[in-house]
């Protein structure tokens, strides 16, 4: 059967017929009707600490841990620390951290802290905990996936953070450039890579809204947060309702990413790996409520 | 942080020192005068159309690099989708530098050679922002009335963004402090030294100040780019490259903005191609992808309008050029404003 390919335009955003042109003869997969996730709801936890990191942008190791603790008791709803790191993880678990590599990289202490934190809580061998970021041989190598990109917008997908996260695994990340970025998600279904989430934490110490990857210090700002879910989809739309949110902030006006993030939509309805809808995730705040954004 | 205070100033902020509030003006003054004494003794870097040659040490820093990066893999591996920026403009090679000084703090430094000056001023024209710096002294014959004045660079937060030429500069302390900043400051002249300015393109200082009935442009919007990814981050129309955008064509896109009893943001876009075919075969490309249901006959040499979503769209095509003006409230706006744009029509090529 011939495809006949439809061009996403701003007008489909404003008519709110995206998903209609996202077709399943662009992507090769249905697009997910309402039904389908009428009932899917998701929480993210938003940790922040107001002393985490001094005004020359040291970290304070301590605070930061205290901050992960937080994290994962809120999502878990567990007592102790230990038990909430039992819901994700297992002592034979080989676990690949996931961190953004540069341009805006992952703090090293946090890939650090959570690293100790996994081996003291949960008992993996330090050898077991590992950097998964690179080519699709680190995930095949690993049990378990625990994304914790840093925070910031791109330039060319509107932001680069969640679903960006997972794309040299892909093995050609030139291929997710322009409209095709929508076909981000496809890369979390990869055998290597499938349902080896479990959790997702977002380094926002001191996230970009502009510019990104290229570093820009005029777009940069201590947030002093960490945000995470099991939702992966539903974290990142929170992470951008924090970008948008402050590039307001800044300009006195609205001034949304753009161009708009098309694989948040897809990573939702065409790849179900989660909720892109603001109105179905439940946000807990924990900490310091200063200029939260959300 | 630093970087906000001078977010906004931008454009209409040209290194001013009535507009420098509070402590900043002593030390704006300070830079003023800095910068105009080492302009005239003459300090510049050597500096050809290839290489500029930055000193070893400054003033207790330490260099590393330069690191010559030349092609799109090596600017891939260098900086990821970053360097896709770069490319949508006629990027020739990169040198990267390192300042280190001996309390650890670093700076750097990375030298931008573009095939071209329109292509360089491209690269700071997407975003206007920070506090203007002038490296240059004055010109003897006074400012060219038909040359807008722009700043050829801006700080902010401990960025300096220069162009100087064929060169899109990029000065960026990892922590701003007084001594990164002065350094920043020193490379920043070094990097502009006696290379001669060059104007914007003609394509950018064509756009009117005022289009009828008082729709004022936002100079400090405006972007020059030959790029849909380029145009789509200033203003997004498709993730496909419907206007078909290369390396051959020169655009400009600005908003415009009426305040007042009715406010209201109007954007411009109009975009030079080589020949009035291609002008017209990108116009019909663009119709058959942002206008589908639109079947009738369009007589591309008239102006065209209609009422869509976001409000009025309106183009034409003469020659070489093509406008369009989305978002404009009315059918009068839009076709006064398509009358007020125009292109370079003096540009060789089909004249058809």
């Amino acid at each position: 059967m011939k495809h006949h390919h439809k061009t996403i335009t701003r007008r489909d955003f404003l008519r709110g017929t995206l998903g209609a042109t996202l077709t399943a003869s662009m992507l090769g997969v249905p697009w997910m009707d309402k039904t389908a996730h009428a009932m899917q709801k998701s929480s993210v936890t938003v940790v922040r600490d107001r002393e985490v990191m001094d005004a020359g942008r040291s970290v304070d190791t301590r605070r930061l841990q205290s901050m992960l603790d937080q994290l994962i008791l809120t999502i878990t709803g567990k007592k102790t620390v230990r038990d909430g790191w039992a819901v994700f993880v297992k002592p034979d678990d080989i676990v690949g951290l996931v961190p953004t590599p540069h341009l805006n990289p992952t703090h090293d202490e946090l890939f650090e802290v959570l690293r100790e934190t996994l081996h003291r809580e949960a008992g993996i061998p330090k050898k077991n905990i590992r950097d998964a970021q690179g080519g699709s041989r680190r995930p095949k190598q690993c049990t378990v996936l625990i994304p914790i990109p840093a925070l910031k917008a791109h330039w060319l997908t509107g932001i680069g953070t969640v679903m960006k996260n997972y794309i040299m695994y892909s093995g050609r990340p030139t291929r997710y450039h322009d409209e095709k970025s929508a076909r981000l998600g496809e890369i979390w279904l990869q055998p290597e890579v499938k349902n080896k989430t479990r959790l997702v934490i977002v380094d926002a110490l001191y996230p970009l809204c502009d510019k990104g990857p290229q570093p820009d210090p005029r777009y940069r700002w201590p947030y002093r947060g960490l945000i995470g879910g099991t939702d992966p989809v539903a974290v990142e739309a929170v992470c951008l309702e924090v970008i948008n949110r402050k590039r307001q902030a800044l300009r006195g006006e609205p001034w949304p990413v753009t161009p708009p993030p098309i694989c948040l939509e897809a990573a939702d309805k065409v790849y179900g790996l989660g909720t892109s809808d603001m109105k179905k995730i439940n946000i807990q705040r924990i900490g310091w409520k200063k200029e939260i954004l959300i | 942080m630093g970087g906000h205070e001078s977010q906004e100033r931008g454009y209409s902020h040209m290194f001013d020192l009535n507009k420098i509030e509070g402590r900043g003006k002593a030390f704006g003054a300070f830079i003023l005068i800095f910068l105009t004494m080492a302009v005239s003794e003459g300090a510049g870097a050597k500096m050809n159309h290839h290489t500029v040659h930055l000193p070893s040490t400054i003033q207790g820093w330490e260099r590393t690099g330069p690191n010559r990066i030349a092609g799109s893999k090596s600017l891939f591996d260098y900086m990821n989708g970053g360097g896709e920026l770069y490319l949508s403009y006629g990027f020739d090679h990169l040198d990267v530098y390192h300042y280190v000084s001996k309390g650890h703090e670093k700076v750097l430094v990375e030298i931008y050679f573009m095939k071209s000056t329109d292509d360089a001023f491209g690269l700071l024209s997407l975003d206007w922002g920070g506090d203007a710096v002038r490296f240059d002294p004055p010109s003897s014959k006074g400012p060219d009335p038909n040359v807008p004045e722009v700043p050829r660079a801006l700080y902010g937060g401990g960025l300096l963004r220069v162009w100087a030429g064929r060169i899109y500069a990029r000065i960026m302390a990892h922590r701003e402090t007084p001594d990164t900043r002065k350094l920043v400051m020193d490379l920043g002249r070094r990097i502009t030294g006696d290379h001669k300015s060059a104007n914007p393109p003609e394509l950018f200082n064509r756009l009117p100040d005022v289009i009828e009935d008082g729709w004022a442009l936002r100079r400090d919007r405006a972007g020059y780019f030959r790029s849909h990814l380029v145009l789509n981050s200033l203003f997004f129309l498709s993730y496909t490259n419907i206007l078909s955008l290369d390396h051959s064509v020169e655009a400009v896109t600005a908003p415009y903005e009426k305040t007042g009893e009715k406010t209201g943001r109007i954007q411009a876009l109009v975009i030079t191609y080589g020949s009035s075919v291609k002008a017209k075969e990108a116009l019909q490309k663009f119709l058959e992808a942002y206008l589908p249901e639109q079947k009738r006959p369009v007589d591309f040499s008239r102006t065209s309008v209609y009422n869509i979503e976001d409000g009025h769209l309106a183009f034409r095509s003469t020659r070489q050029c093509l406008v369009l003006v989305f978002k404009a409230p009315d059918d009068r706006t839009a076709r006064a404003a398509v009358d007020a744009l125009t292109c370079d029509s003096n540009k060789k090529g089909d004249e058809q």
